[in-house]
């Protein structure tokens, strides 16, 4: 890819609409199609699972392309295991928008 | 009533409110309302009552009209055509000197109209406007320049009180200069040093100097030789002053900490006089600085603190090394609730002295700024400690310290080796400001904290067989090892690492030392498992010397200087290493990056 993936929590997807995002946290709940993770700014998001990664732990990050209603089609996941701080991934997320330049 | 007898409507308005710059009436005709002899330092003056008929002001005779009232030709009742006078404003009183007085006689009705108070806006005195009455309303307008245990009425004003003449010429201390030298001062001294003597080539002498200040400011004076006889006994902390005729000269800003451009020198001529009035002049000025700001001050900056005593490590007697004397120094660490904790020496008389129990709140003044371990603070010689001062800080900070805990640990600015107070994440550096600054090169050892990344350990000589009970070198002979300082046999020794190591941040590296605890931990084996397999088994030996590489750590360092045959080096001692803690380092990295921002 040319162009890097824009971190986001689920407030910013909006501004993201038709374009491939990364996304991180908390799995909340999970089914074969559907999943919803709570975001790094405690927002909840569904993610349309392409059955191709494994949900294994609490955290993930999901790589994925946000639709019209705000839900996300997951391209990739990696799972980030059962220890992992998401305020600081929501301050990660914070400074890539207060700094475009650095993360682009 | 004759017309000279008619007194000129709103003189006293005009005098009062053009202060004496007579663009109104030339030379008015007043009343005297009342006459009262006063005693002052100088002899007798005379304090008037001037009425217009509407107003009544304070005045006071020059000792040039003082034959008038003493001969009775002005006296109460007398009308009198004012020929010079001056308006003085003193203590926010403005007081009518006269100057000149031409008296016109005295009208046989007593008082002429009721007049009232300039200055009190003109509340009326009561319709039966007896003497009593009006003496009793306008003494207390001048008494309250005097001290205030005044159980009211007319009181007698005894000598050394109010001087009118002296009140009406003070000077602002920061009004004093060179160029003047008719002046007087009214100030409290703030801080008396104690009798300094000194030799040298041009012989020997004595001295003492104190802090002078009022509202205006502060200034150092000092008395020489037999002054300071004359004088030490006199000036006293926290007392109030008169003082005239001192030298004013320019300061000599080495021996001062005080921010003035001029200083006094007490002088044979030099008139100083109690005060007992005080209420004008401010305590002492403090500008409080929290230890937290203390790393913001430069070395060598004085400031003040309030601070409340940890710890006391008691009166150590040293030998300085500028005069080769013993000198007496008492060591403490303050806490303040900026959460912060700092070394604070005080000396000679007040270190022998100093009482820390109870943990007390201490204000201090003229503490020069060290960079002793990080920072530290020393109590000047014209600084002072006030232990549980009367202001209002000291509540806080006592309220702050009981809800801490006994053993709360702060953070300091350096770590001490003996005993760690929290951590010193505030203190890390990068390594280049490491070389930069030269730490370690001075004679003391510096103490910093850095995170690098180990990149290369020194496979040779990685340890030295120590002896297990006292840690030292071993020498091998046939049965074993041998310890010199035991003088035991041990079969095996104790391995401890001495391990040089390189390490690395973004902007330098650094060649380090490690020793055995902190090693141990780089290598991830102990140095008795690797120097087994140095003997056994060279790969696994290397591979267990290269395990450790490429990871980084949170160091503390100790920088110290080391002469080896001519050779000075500075060497690096790792203290601890420890792994990082990923999330706190991030969690640090947001707080810095927020401040980076705002």
């Amino acid at each position: 890819m040319d162009k890097p993936t824009p971190r986001i929590n689920s407030a910013l997807r909006e501004n993201y609409v038709e374009q491939t995002v990364r996304i991180v946290g908390k799995i909340q709940s999970f089914n074969g199609e559907t999943a919803v993770i709570v975001a790094s700014d405690q927002g909840h998001c569904m993610v349309k699972v392409n059955g191709e990664n494994s949900w294994s732990g609490s955290y993930v990050e999901v790589i994925g392309r946000i639709n019209k209603d705000y839900s996300i089609t997951e391209f990739k996941s990696t799972s980030l295991g059962d220890d992992f701080d998401l305020e600081l991934a929501n301050k990660v997320v914070e400074y890539g928008q207060k700094y475009k330049e650095i993360f682009e | 009533m004759t017309t000279d007898m008619e007194l000129t409507p709103n003189a006293i308005k005009t005098l009062f409110d053009t202060r004496g710059e007579t663009s109104g009436v030339e030379h008015p005709v007043l009343q005297v309302i009342n006459v009262k002899a006063v005693q002052s330092g100088t002899g007798t003056r005379y304090r008037v009552i001037l009425s217009d008929g509407a107003h009544f002001m304070q005045a006071m005779l020059s000792s040039n009209t003082n034959p008038l009232a003493e001969n009775n030709t002005l006296e109460r009742w007398s009308v009198i055509r004012l020929m010079g006078s001056v308006c003085n404003e003193v203590n926010g009183r403005r007081i009518l000197i006269i100057l000149n007085v031409e008296v016109l006689g005295k009208p046989e009705s007593g008082k002429i109209g009721n007049p009232v108070s300039i200055e009190n806006g003109g509340s009326p005195s009561s319709s039966t406007t007896t003497t009593n009455n009006n003496e009793q309303r306008s003494q207390p307008t001048p008494m309250s320049i005097s001290s205030s245990n005044n159980s009211g009425g007319p009181v007698a004003q005894s000598s050394g009180r109010t001087n009118f003449q002296l009140e009406s010429s003070l000077f602002p201390i920061t009004g004093l200069n060179p160029y003047q030298n008719r002046w007087t001062i009214k100030a409290r001294v703030t801080s008396k040093s104690e009798v300094k003597h000194w030799h040298n080539s041009k012989g020997e002498g004595k001295l003492f100097n104190v802090h002078l200040l009022d509202k205006s400011g502060e200034i150092k004076a000092t008395a020489f030789k037999d002054q300071v006889d004359r004088l030490y006994h006199i000036l006293e902390e926290d007392k109030v002053y008169y003082i005239s005729k001192a030298r004013v000269t320019m300061a000599r800003k080495q021996f001062s900490t005080l921010d003035s451009e001029y200083e006094l020198v007490l002088e044979n001529q030099t008139e100083i006089e109690v005060c007992p009035d005080e209420v004008a002049i401010p305590k002492v000025n403090y500008n409080f600085v929290r230890i937290a700001d203390v790393e913001s001050c430069e070395p060598n900056t004085t400031i003040d603190m309030i601070a409340v005593v940890r710890d006391d490590n008691g009166v150590q007697e040293i030998v300085t090394k500028t005069t080769g004397r013993p000198v007496k120094k008492r060591e403490l660490v303050v806490v303040d609730d900026s959460e912060k904790q700092i070394r604070l020496t005080i000396w000679d008389k007040l270190a022998e002295e100093f009482d820390s129990s109870g943990a007390p709140v201490v204000a201090f003044r003229g503490l020069r700024v060290g960079d002793f371990g990080g920072r530290s603070l020393s109590l000047g010689s014209s600084g002072s400690a006030k232990v549980n001062p009367d202001i209002p800080e000291t509540t806080k900070l006592k309220h702050w310290y009981a809800s801490q805990s006994t053993d709360a640990s702060y953070s300091s600015f350096a770590p001490q080796s003996t005993g760690s107070i929290g951590h010193q994440a505030n203190t890390r550096i990068s390594l280049n400001k490491v070389k930069k600054d030269g730490l370690g090169s001075s004679e003391k050892p510096d103490y910093f904290s850095t995170r690098a990344t180990v990149v290369f350990m020194r496979s040779e000589n990685p340890a030295y067989p120590g002896c297990p009970e006292c840690r030292k070198k071993m020498v091998a002979n046939e049965n074993g090892w041998a310890c010199e300082k035991c003088n035991k046999q041990f079969p095996e020794p104790t391995w401890r690492y001495i391990l040089t190591a390189s390490i690395e941040d973004a902007t330098a590296q650094l060649y380090v030392q490690l020793f055995d605890e902190t090693a141990a931990i780089i290598v991830g084996q102990s140095a008795n498992e690797v120097m087994r397999l140095k003997d056994s088994d060279v790969d696994a030996f290397t591979k267990a010397m290269s395990e450790g590489l490429f990871k980084t750590y949170n160091f503390k360092v100790r920088a110290k200087s080391d002469t080896f045959n001519d050779t000075t080096r500075i060497k690096y001692n790792i203290m601890e290493a420890t792994p990082i803690d990923y999330v706190q380092e991030a969690k640090e990295m947001v707080i810095a990056l927020d401040n980076l921002t705002l």
